[in-house]
């Protein structure tokens, strides 16, 4: 699972880059994207409240477009925070020391991944979120959105 | 066993009784015992009457919407026809059958109606004379023009009544008439109309042996509500108000005597109400007669209630009931009603109280944002649109027939609430707090009709609250079933 999720995350959007190995050396060995991954999958299903829990009768589109702003930023939030803490407060030696390292360019590098990430999960988070929202027929209350 | 009621109002409180039951069967009261159908029959002279007018009216509308329902389990349930209805098997919507027709009182005067100009003044040489007729009416009463009613005298009323019972109209009543049906007479005692009609009536059923199917009417279940005096005129003229006492307690005295004694009905109630009395418009008939509706005359429809429901208790004498309260008040509301009688009507009328609140409060905002009035709705079937759009609220049905009826339904509380002793078992409410509608009751939930929104799209979708043709089905469906839950849930009914 870890290595598909590797493979994934590694690939996608080409964020992998040879030059700073041990980021992502770092990354695979803690099981990060493992985590990254149920971070971008779970808070989709918040959508599923929206079509099948939520009883507020008086939902526009903007209620919808509120969830998924809602979903995306809690994707993005704890991506963002996990690989942070994951790369720049990370407890491997051999990393830290490659991030003080100014000649290397480490840091700059290591610095920009956690927004990275956060913007590819948020954007699956976005896209299962709206994968999610055909359940609308399903819906007795927000049958009617988005349309 | 499928029975029919028969109810005979005469005059303008036989009408306003009649109004008031409507409006209880709008709500969803229903008769008790398998009586399945309500035939409302007016007698009233007074045709231009405003209160019978509006009465007419309302039974139209009432018809007209209950004609739209398909099966109705709650909201106008209970069936009202005309006698044309059921001897034509006509299915078309005519009020004026709600009303029997007196011949000869549109343009004459009591006198003329008589003959009275045809007499001789010549008393030696006539055995038709007039003066013998004087002794019986004064002057007043000979030139007083019949198309406005009797203005309070049974003496003339007596008179021009008694056609009623040749007419077609009655032969027709006499010709449907069957087993297990019953009939109930309203009428007062202290007016024209009615306290002559009712024991010119009751003869009539219990004697007539012309009539079709006279030894069915003659042992039929007959009860009658009869009013005391319960309002009092603001002027003191043609009708005089100060003597309804003295009349109510004449006609008291004829009917013990006539009736009650020799047992000639089963059921006969007594209502009325002294001291904190309203003074209504002073009148003596025609358009201008528009009489508050007063709680009494919902009193009068419980009684009718509580007929239907000892219908099938026989006893060998008449028995005499009176109507009475709880707790005397000068603001009725339902806990102050005996418990029956609150049970009766406290959870109809208030969810029908809270349906026409929100289709005159809460409508908007529905349809604006609620999926239960979307049929536009993208990705989803035929079934799952709702039949209850814009265009539906926007069609003539509605406005004529929903709106109309409901207006006449808020008109009735109003009206009740200020009258004395004034019924008030509502409060005024926005959209923002609707459910503080029972005076009675708080919820500590959210207020505004967004709970019946939400039970509304629960129900937006259910196959067995719509029909294809009957227009009104699914809205009158709707509203009977969310308006329940809601007020269940909020704990808003009186128990």
């Amino acid at each position: 699972m870890n290595d598909i999720l590797t493979r994934i995350y590694e690939g996608l959007f080409r964020i992998y880059n040879q030059s700073y190995d041990l980021i992502f050396q770092v990354l695979y060995d803690n099981g990060v994207f493992g985590v990254a991954f149920w971070l971008f999958f779970l808070p989709p299903f918040i959508i599923f409240w929206f079509y099948l829990g939520s009883r507020y009768p008086y939902s526009t589109v903007r209620h919808w477009v509120g969830y998924l702003i809602l979903i995306c930023g809690i994707t993005f939030g704890g991506t963002y925070y996990l690989f942070y803490k994951a790369i720049l407060e990370s407890s491997v030696a051999a990393l830290n020391e490659a991030l003080i390292d100014t000649v290397t360019g480490y840091m700059l590098y290591a610095k920009s991944l956690p927004m990275k990430y956060a913007l590819v999960n948020s954007l699956f988070a976005l896209l299962l979120s709206l994968l999610f929202s055909c359940v609308k027929p399903l819906s007795k209350i927000n049958t009617h959105i988005p349309f | 066993m499928a029975k029919k009621l028969y109810i005979l109002g005469i005059g303008g409180t036989g009408s306003r009784v009649l109004k008031a039951l409507t409006l209880l069967f709008a709500a969803g009261v229903k008769l008790p015992a398998e009586f399945d159908m309500v035939i409302p029959i007016i007698i009233d002279p007074d045709t231009g009457n405003g209160d019978l007018n509006r009465v007419k009216d309302i039974l139209r509308l009432y018809q007209e919407v209950r004609n739209q329902v398909d099966s109705p389990e709650d909201f106008f349930y209970q069936e009202i026809k005309t006698i044309n209805e059921l001897t034509d098997n006509s299915v078309s919507v005519n009020p004026d059958y709600f009303q029997f027709k007196l011949h000869d009182t549109d343009q004459n005067t009591f006198g003329e109606y008589i003959g009275y100009d045809t007499l001789s003044e010549d008393y030696l040489g006539c055995a038709d004379d007039k003066n013998f007729v004087r002794l019986f009416y004064a002057d007043k009463n000979l030139k007083s023009n019949l198309d406005v009613g009797f203005k309070g005298c049974p003496n003339m009323g007596a008179v021009v009544l008694n056609q009623f019972t040749e007419s077609e109209d009655f032969k027709k009543f006499a010709a449907t008439f069957n087993d297990g049906d019953a009939i109930f007479i309203i009428n007062s005692i202290f007016g024209g109309t009615g306290a002559a009609g009712f024991p010119l009536l009751l003869k009539n059923l219990r004697d007539n042996d012309d009539l079709d199917k006279a030894a069915k009417i003659k042992a039929a279940t007959i009860g009658n509500i009869t009013y005391l005096p319960y309002f009092a005129l603001n002027k003191q003229d043609e009708i005089n108000s100060n003597s309804f006492d003295e009349k109510a307690k004449a006609a008291l005295d004829y009917y013990n005597r006539t009736i009650i004694k020799p047992n000639k009905i089963n059921t006969i109630y007594f209502v009325g109400n002294r001291g904190n009395t309203n003074h209504e418009e002073y009148s003596v008939g025609g358009m201008n007669q528009k009489n508050k509706a007063h709680f009494l005359e919902l009193a009068g429809a419980l009684a009718i209630l509580d007929f239907c429901e000892n219908v099938d208790i026989k006893s060998a004498q008449t028995v005499v009931k009176e109507f009475g309260i709880e707790k005397d008040t000068d603001s009725i509301r339902f806990s102050d009603l005996n418990l029956e009688n609150a049970h009766q009507i406290s959870t109809p009328l208030t969810k029908y109280k809270l349906f026409v609140e929100y289709l005159d409060k809460g409508l908007q905002k529905g349809l604006a944002y609620s999926r239960w009035t979307r049929s536009n709705i993208k990705c989803v079937g035929t079934l799952k649109q709702s039949v209850l759009d814009r265009n539906y609220f926007q069609s003539i049905e509605y406005t004529n027939q929903i709106v109309g009826f409901n207006k006449y339904f808020n008109e009735w509380l109003l009206e009740m609430k200020d009258n004395k002793p004034s019924f008030a078992p509502f409060r005024e409410i926005t959209s923002a707090n609707a459910l503080d509608l029972v005076v009675e009751k708080k919820t500590s939930r959210n207020r505004s009709f967004q709970q019946i929104d939400t039970e509304n799209c629960l129900l937006a979708d259910n196959q067995e609250i719509r029909s294809n043709t009957k227009k009104h089905t699914t809205l009158i469906k709707t509203f009977g079933r969310s308006t329940g839950k809601v007020l269940k849930k909020n704990n808003l009914l009186i128990k």
